[in-house]
């Protein structure tokens, strides 16, 4: 019978943002390029050779050799795929050839991985709508599951990918939301009946992205047959486990030092030795399973840190004004028609650029100043509140050429 | 006082503070071996020669600091900062030096009673530099970037604290610069007119081209005030919520003022983050670290 078995569904992030130079007052008016081109195309780079592409090479493999048993989703963001046409056009053939495999599944998300979500539906529709085209476009494919940025969610979010025809949404399966209940079922959101939610198993997920290389853990070394054997342990008592995670876990945020590329080598071989495990991609898993109960969540909930919450992102004033003051020019930005300005302001709202004004220092600060394109959280605040001010003035020239009344800032 | 150090007989641990004192505590060890006594010599380093002049120091001076360290059992210095000085242009063996950073108490700026209005603040946002007027302390660098931020922050004043021999100079460098108008100097203060000078400021900047620790920061902190330090310190060791910037890029520490006059989030995350890092300073960590390096110099001498 089918609830005997367990699949098992991996979803890998992959992103890096423009981010941006040590942009200084006295630039304000004088120079627009906002991105550190330099750092941007370094990393990117190191990143590629690093991960993407001996992650992409060994995934290929892993299909392959099962039979195309192993099978995985991932979610690129816009700017992650700019960057790669612009610095590295063969990392998208690389992906291009697992997505040719039909064992490999694209998630949905705002182009510019950003949180437009909680500050206006409209750019959070646009970018949807952006992200997808570019998906056609380079993969001629249709994501029919959506993820938020940093899984970002409350019911609106289900609410509002029901409308945008969405069959699931990806969700941290955070304890404060489901109490006893297990990750490893779908759940059904309010408001919203033709949409499944996917749980994130951040327990299984954080042992390979945050404490496989971890010596201090009880569970190290881990190795692929004792991973499997967590699996098993779950046949029976679940549908699903999510496994949700940042790829450059693999060979970035855990060194190819670590074993982290011989894990995931044996990890698909390890866990198709039980008869009752498989591998699904997300659409698979709803299609195969039906939701177990319903899920209400109110608060905005985010797969960040030990809270869970946007505290990451908006949890000191440096951020909150930062973003509160972005997202102000909006409606300033799109009437003046001007395409690099808006693709400035978009790229300005991805996530990490708040993520580095971050002064959680003291708990899990560590993981944000590892992060961090600025050495310090002030200077990311200063070097974005610099760029805003030069972005006013470009509205404000802007108007004066077009005859639009724009407030003087 | 606890008994922290062990209870010896013809004990004796020779420590001297900077150069003055440095032939004397050469001169007193080898008394002390004469008489047949162990007596460790341990050199505390606050400032080097080549701090004080930015790096041409007087070839007596460095002299005799060399022959100091080069004789002492062990070094303190006051930073990391100050002890890669003392491997790099001294030749010192670095496993001799240990770092003890400096400290203040805070728990007495907490129990501090002054609580005043500054009626000026509602007209002036106020940049502040204070330490004594010499090359070390880079004051002619505070006018330079006093003359960038005035261009484009008009309600910004600078008050310049501290006496020295470039006081003079820079006086008249201030109106040659055509910011006479926006340079206020006080004379050396201390007691509740430097608790009042720091309060009034919107942010300190220390602009020293070499600062071996730079407790004026910690100052600064402990009355609440924002700080802008440079690279080339040793308190930018012991502080995080800071800005920092190198001590030539008149740019980037201009650029700091700016923002942190006109962002009150900036401000506030600057000197809250840093009161919260300062909350457990005093000088009792610092002397119970001296305290374990007078075991450590003891030791060498064997039991």
């Amino acid at each position: 019978m089918e609830n005997k078995m367990v699949s098992v569904c991996f979803y890998f992030q992959v992103h890096q943002p423009y981010r941006l130079r040590k942009y200084r007052v006295f630039d304000i008016g004088r120079y627009s390029n906002y991105f550190d081109e330099e750092k941007n195309r370094e990393i990117l780079n190191k990143v590629a050779d690093k991960c993407y592409l001996p992650a992409n090479r060994l995934i290929l493999d892993l299909i392959n050799e099962t039979d195309g048993k192993f099978r995985v989703s991932f979610s690129l963001t816009g700017v992650v795929l700019d960057q790669f046409q612009e610095y590295r056009p063969e990392v998208i053939d690389s992906f291009q050839e697992l997505v040719d495999t039909g064992c490999v599944e694209l998630l949905s998300e705002t182009y510019y991985h950003s949180l437009a979500f909680l500050y206006s539906e409209r750019e959070f529709i646009e970018q949807i709508e952006l992200h997808r085209k570019k998906i056609r476009e380079i993969f001629n494919y249709k994501p029919k599951v959506f993820r938020n940025t940093e899984l970002v969610y409350n019911n609106r979010v289900a609410y509002l990918a029901e409308k945008m025809e969405y069959k699931g949404v990806l969700v941290e399966g955070a304890d404060y939301i489901l109490g006893w209940r297990s990750p490893n079922f779908l759940y059904r959101p309010k408001m919203a009946n033709n949409i499944k939610l996917l749980l994130k198993n951040y327990r299984l997920s954080d042992d390979i992205a945050f404490r496989f290389s971890l010596q201090s853990w009880d569970g190290w070394p881990l190795t692929a047959d004792k991973f499997a054997s967590w699996i098993n342990a779950i046949n029976g008592n679940g549908n699903v486990v999510n496994l949700f995670m940042d790829y450059e876990t693999f060979g970035e945020h855990q060194w190819k030092e670590t074993g982290i590329f011989e894990f995931l080598r044996h990890l698909p071989h390890e866990i198709l030795k039980h008869p009752d495990n498989n591998f699904m991609t997300p659409s698979e898993v709803i299609k195969t399973y039906e939701p177990v109960g319903d899920l209400d969540v109110r608060n905005i909930l985010s797969w960040a840190d030990i809270e869970r919450d946007l505290s990451a992102w908006l949890g000191n004033e440096m951020q909150r004004t930062a973003i509160e003051k972005l997202y102000e020019l909006e409606n300033a930005v799109k009437e003046s028609k001007d395409g690099e300005l808006l693709e400035d302001w978009r790229r300005l709202q991805t996530a990490d650029h708040f993520y580095y004004m971050c002064t959680k220092w003291f708990n899990d600060g560590d993981v944000h100043k590892y992060f961090n394109a600025f050495d310090r959280p002030h200077d990311s605040f200063i070097a974005f509140m610099n760029v805003l001010e030069d972005m006013r003035i470009r509205l404000y020239e802007n108007s004066e050429k077009v005859g639009m009344e724009v407030k003087k800032w | 006082m606890p008994r922290l150090l062990p209870e010896r007989r013809n004990l004796i641990i020779i420590h001297c503070h900077d150069w003055m004192t440095y032939p004397a505590g050469i001169v007193a060890k080898n008394i002390a071996r004469r008489l047949g006594k162990d007596a460790p010599l341990i050199v505390h380093v606050h400032a080097t020669e080549i701090d004080r002049t930015a790096g041409n120091p007087n070839p007596f001076v460095y002299g005799i600091e060399k022959k100091g360290m080069k004789e002492a059992d062990l070094i303190i210095t006051v930073s990391n900062y100050t002890k890669d000085i003392v491997i790099r242009n001294y030749g010192i063996d670095p496993e001799k030096i240990h770092v003890v950073h400096n400290s203040i108490d805070y728990f007495e700026f907490e129990s501090e009673k002054l609580i005043e209005d500054y009626p000026i603040k509602k007209y002036r946002k106020i940049v502040l530099f204070l330490g004594r007027m010499t090359i070390q302390k880079g004051p002619d660098h505070f006018l330079r970037v006093a003359k960038m931020v005035s261009e484009i922050e008009p309600d910004a004043i600078f008050v310049m604290g501290g006496s020295g021999d470039m006081f003079p100079y820079i006086v008249e460098e201030a109106t040659r610069l055509g910011i006479g108008d926006r340079v206020l100097f006080t004379d050396f203060l201390s007691g509740d007119d430097l608790k009042r000078i720091y309060r009034i400021a919107d942010v300190y900047v220390m602009t020293s081209v070499s600062e071996p620790f730079g407790i004026t920061a910690l100052e600064a902190i402990a009355n609440g005030t924002p700080i802008i330090i440079t690279k080339q310190s040793g308190v930018s060791e012991v502080i995080r919520n800071c800005l920092i910037a190198d001590f030539w890029d008149i740019e980037m520490i201009a650029n700091y003022i700016v923002a942190v006059l006109r962002y009150k989030e900036l401000r506030n995350c600057l000197r809250n983050g840093a009161l919260e890092e300062i909350r457990n300073f005093s000088w009792d960590i610092p002397a119970r670290k001296c305290l374990s390096i007078y075991n450590d110099a003891l030791s060498i001498y064997g039991k």
